[in-house]
């Protein structure tokens, strides 16, 4: 009898408003937003990172060739 | 692809429109299956029956949210399945969530006799209106998607036991809400 009940509750859970089911499908949790967040931030600096070492790079090899040009 | 492209797809009888569905709504399907019978073959056939399902429906319904709607075929297949082979003990999924919305039911003869299934989703609709935005998404997420604790609890950054207290804490306002129509114990 019990068991009748709640899969009778289940299966009005199923016939909820459409609206409801996009709504919780489509959200996306703070958490998640957050880690994403934090992700892209992450990637960010490693690009940041990347472009400065690169640079320091080419004007450490600039530097180089000059002081051989100077001698 | 748009939702209302599928659709017309659909109308016009393309079979395009069975891959285009597969490829957006496929995981999303597969996952409420999934999370209902544990198993992948049988989450996979009921996918697949969705599919064929909506062939036959569409036309003559042209479904406002097609995700949604195709969801809702999927549970219900889903549904129907666990209930064919439930004697065998083969999905734990379902019986856990059939486990804690017992805690919802105010009385097993009240309900039976006076809340037919409109009614009361008409009371569930009513009740998911009135909860904040967050506990909503988190009930739908739990008792519609199927969404394990665990997963929900990772999602929104807390423990597992703390959003299992949550998911009873709305199980026990729902059940306040059913015994609000006059369904008490």
């Amino acid at each position: 009898m019990r068991e009748k009940e709640v899969k009778k509750l289940y299966h009005s859970i199923t016939d909820i408003s459409e609206a409801y089911v996009e709504e919780a499908w489509r959200c996306k949790p703070a958490a998640k937003k957050r880690k994403r967040f934090l992700l892209m931030a992450a990637c960010l600096l490693l690009a940041l990172a990347l472009c400065g070492f690169g640079y320091a790079l080419s004007v450490l090899g600039c530097g180089l060739c000059f002081v051989r040009w100077l001698r | 692809m748009e939702d209302l492209e599928i659709i017309d797809l659909y109308l016009q009888r393309s079979e395009m429109a069975i891959s285009e569905t597969a490829k957006k709504y496929g995981t999303f399907c597969h996952r409420i299956a999934k999370n209902i019978l544990q198993i992948d073959a049988d989450a996979e056939e009921c996918v697949n029956d969705t599919y064929l399902q909506a062939w036959r429906s569409i036309p003559p319904q042209q479904p406002q949210r097609l995700g949604a709607w195709l969801g809702k075929i999927v549970r219900n297949i889903a549904i129907n399945l666990w209930t064919k082979n439930h004697r065998q003990k083969r999905y734990a999924g379902m019986e856990e969530l059939l486990d804690e919305l017992e805690d919802c039911i105010p009385s097993p003869r009240t309900v039976e006799q006076e809340l037919e299934g409109q009614e009361l989703t008409e009371v569930l609709n009513a009740w998911l209106a009135s909860l904040a935005h967050e506990d909503r998404i988190l009930f739908v997420r739990r008792y519609w998607l199927g969404a394990a604790v665990k997963t929900l609890a990772a999602e929104y950054g807390i423990a597992p036991e703390k959003m299992a207290k949550r998911m009873y804490g709305l199980r026990k306002n729902l059940k306040a809400a059913l015994e609000k129509e006059g369904y008490s114990l």
